[in-house]
């Protein structure tokens, strides 16, 4: 019971912290690349 | 420009470097660690490829990882989240490993190299993939298609390509994946994903497609842009352990147990098994799994033609270009050149996860420079050389008697000569292949005659699996007299690359049966003078003995062992195996 409440604490420690690292909000549908953002390097940058 | 293109933390880690646009050298990770399919930071295959274009790291213009990592830990959390509470596994492996490096890529990065963020950029899994097959062809307007397990979410993508423009037609996203559904009958048949694909289109051919139906009955539905899973039968998104869900194997019934022998009755000659003491129960088995992998094998190939047909009719063009791990199926790409309405099929010889390092920088590259010129990889030597002083030295520090040869026609000759006397030679010439197969710098040569050269290098060298059939190496003047190609297709650069399958002629299979599959196919790879000179000629000269132009053809390593890469690599392997002769060089070594 006490390693699930663990296990689901650090899971959205987790999301959270991917969250504000890569700025994805991790429910929605965005991860699509588009790939005419691809053509300059500048969608090269992100890591996301 | 410099570009280094890293691939790494999945599967077959891999670095590149572009100079201006042209690919100068490209390797695997695993040939210098020799822990085979190597996932980890790439720093020997980098190392190597900086010492090739003789730069440093400061020389660099920009470093290049082949996916993003941010979408690929969405995909996995969302994917842990949907299955949660029984994806607690992957949750904890996700914890541990992205938490100590896959979070921190541009860190490692720039901690590992020593160089500024800025210069860190990353590119799309799939693209990484598509870039690599098109902008590596001839092409300067082609349809691709990239199929693989996964990328961060895409499986499977149609793009067409003109220029250096790239717009993707469809998309398909995991859970829904083509790889990973033949990873899991991989797994059902007894093999490691990731590594037993090949064993199991090496086993199709044993067995008849008779379940094909109900695989597309319950497994896959499928239109001509799309299919989905039923993902009742796949564990993939929810257990490290295991692809097969209980469903999976109700249906199916028990998986093969790994490593234990392939009998059928039908075949035990060619395959010189015994089955005496076999119960009859096992052999029936064994028909039904090589039926199983008959069956998705025949799906994989009907579902790769229809999307190939289908990016026909949306882009028109005579050109395509096939990428990602499911390129690897020979079977399914012979079948796409004989049978899709494309005139031109191109694949990279690293179809995988490692050739995405070269596919990432050059996407990059083109996104600031046009191609006027497309630049052509015509053969997969881009690895690390050995100089005749480098051979030279290794041989006399180990104190080992060798003739060197200088005269190329002795050398060739005198090799030919033995090679038609039944000897399994060692072939250790010029730069080291980039991707999975040994086309002739890194290989094992035998005389394709004799079904007992098979048996030889089977039980005395690579100890693999005997079902498993050896490819033949034929030169480019004498393919038409024993395969069934037409001249639309013999400059076709998968048969250069080995990434084809093509039919022996009736009247040959006899004379090439160590090289000739059950169903009479075998995975051709054509040698031309211009890409391998010195591996034409020795062809040549065996054909001038023997009347036949072929040789058979396996990568120089042992099961289960990383292709040699030094000569160091190559005298160990020749030390410990039944190879008769090896060849570094121009130096003849003999047991």
């Amino acid at each position: 019971m006490k390693t699930d409440m663990f296990i689901n604490m650090a899971y959205y420690i987790l999301y959270i912290f991917y969250s504000l690292k890569y700025n994805i909000i991790f429910f929605c549908n965005n991860h699509q690349v588009d790939l005419s953002k691809m053509e300059s390097v500048e969608g090269f940058r992100k890591e996301q | 420009m410099f570009i280094l293109g890293i691939s790494c933390y999945y599967h077959d880690a891999g670095a590149c470097i572009l100079h201006d646009g042209i690919v100068e050298s490209a390797a695997e990770q695993e040939r210098f660690t020799r822990i085979k399919h190597d996932h980890r930071f790439p720093d020997a295959a980098i190392k190597f490829c900086l010492e090739h274009s003789n730069i440093s790291v400061n020389d660099l213009d920009y470093v290049v990882f082949y996916e993003k990592p941010g979408i690929k830990i969405n995909r996995i959390l969302k994917t842990i989240y949907k299955h949660f509470p029984r994806s607690k596994d992957i949750f904890k492996e996700v914890f541990i490993n992205w938490g100590k490096q896959k979070n921190w890529i541009s860190k490692t990065i720039q901690s590992r190299l020593g160089i500024p963020k800025n210069k860190i950029l990353f590119s799309e899994h799939h693209l990484s993939h598509a870039a690599s097959s098109y902008y590596c062809s001839p092409y300067n307007d082609a349809a691709i298609l990239t199929v693989d397990g996964v990328g961060e979410w895409v499986t499977t993508s149609m793009i067409s390509a003109k220029g250096t423009n790239f717009l993707r037609h469809e998309e398909i996203n995991f859970p829904h994946s083509i790889g990973l559904l033949y990873s899991t009958f991989t797994e059902f048949l007894g093999f490691e994903v990731n590594e037993g694909e090949f064993k199991v289109m090496g086993l199709a051919p044993y067995g008849v497609p008779k379940f094909k139906d109900k695989v597309y009955q319950h497994f896959l539905s499928i239109t001509p842009d799309s299919f989905e899973l039923d993902m009742d039968y796949f564990a993939y998104e929810w257990s490290l352990t295991t692809n097969m869900t209980r469903k999976f194997i109700d249906y199916w019934g028990t998986p093969r147990p790994k490593e234990e022998p392939f009998i059928i009755s039908k075949y035990s000659n060619q395959l010189n098994i015994s089955n005496n003491g076999i119960s009859q129960r096992v052999v029936d088995k064994n028909q039904y799994y090589a039926d199983v992998a008959a069956s998705v094998q025949e799906v994989i190939e009907e579902v790769m033609l229809k999307f190939v047909n289908t990016l026909y009719n949306k882009t028109k063009t005579n050109n395509l270009c096939i990428s990602g791990g499911v390129g690897y199926n020979s079977v399914a790409n012979g079948r796409i050149i004989r049978d899709s309405k494309f005139d031109n099929v191109y694949i990279l010889p690293a179809a995988g996860d490692s050739g995405a390092s070269v596919g990432a920088s050059l996407a990059l590259y083109h996104s600031m420079h046009d191609r006027p010129v497309p630049q052509i990889v015509s053969s997969s030597y881009l690895g690390k050389n050995f100089s005749d002083n480098e051979i030279r030295q290794v041989l006399e520090k180990k104190n080992i008697t060798y003739d060197w040869i200088e005269d190329e026609y002795e050398l060739f000759k005198r090799i030919a000569y033995c090679l038609s006397k039944g000897k399994v030679i060692g072939w250790f010439q010029g730069r080291f292949e980039f991707g999975p197969r040994a086309l002739g710098h890194r290989s094992i040569l035998a005389d394709p005659r004799n079904i007992s050269m098979k048996h030889k290098v089977n039980s005395k060298i690579k100890f693999r699996e005997s079902f498993r059939p050896f490819a033949p190496v034929c030169i480019y003047d004498h393919v038409n007299d024993y395969f069934e190609m037409n001249e639309d297709i013999i400059n076709l650069y998968p048969f250069q690359f080995m990434l084809a399958v093509a039919k022996v002629k009736p009247e040959y299979t006899n004379l090439l049966q160590a090289v000739t599959h059950v169903d009479n196919s075998a995975r051709l790879q054509i040698v031309k003078s211009d890409t391998n000179n010195k591996l034409y000629k020795l062809i040549k000269y065996f054909g001038d003995i023997t009347g036949i132009y072929c040789l058979l053809n396996t990568s120089f390593n042992r099961r289960g062992e990383v292709i040699v890469n030094s000569p160091q690599d190559a005298l160990i392997t020749f030390e410990w195996s039944g190879i008769d002769i090896l060849v570094m060089g121009n130096a003849i070594i003999q047991k």
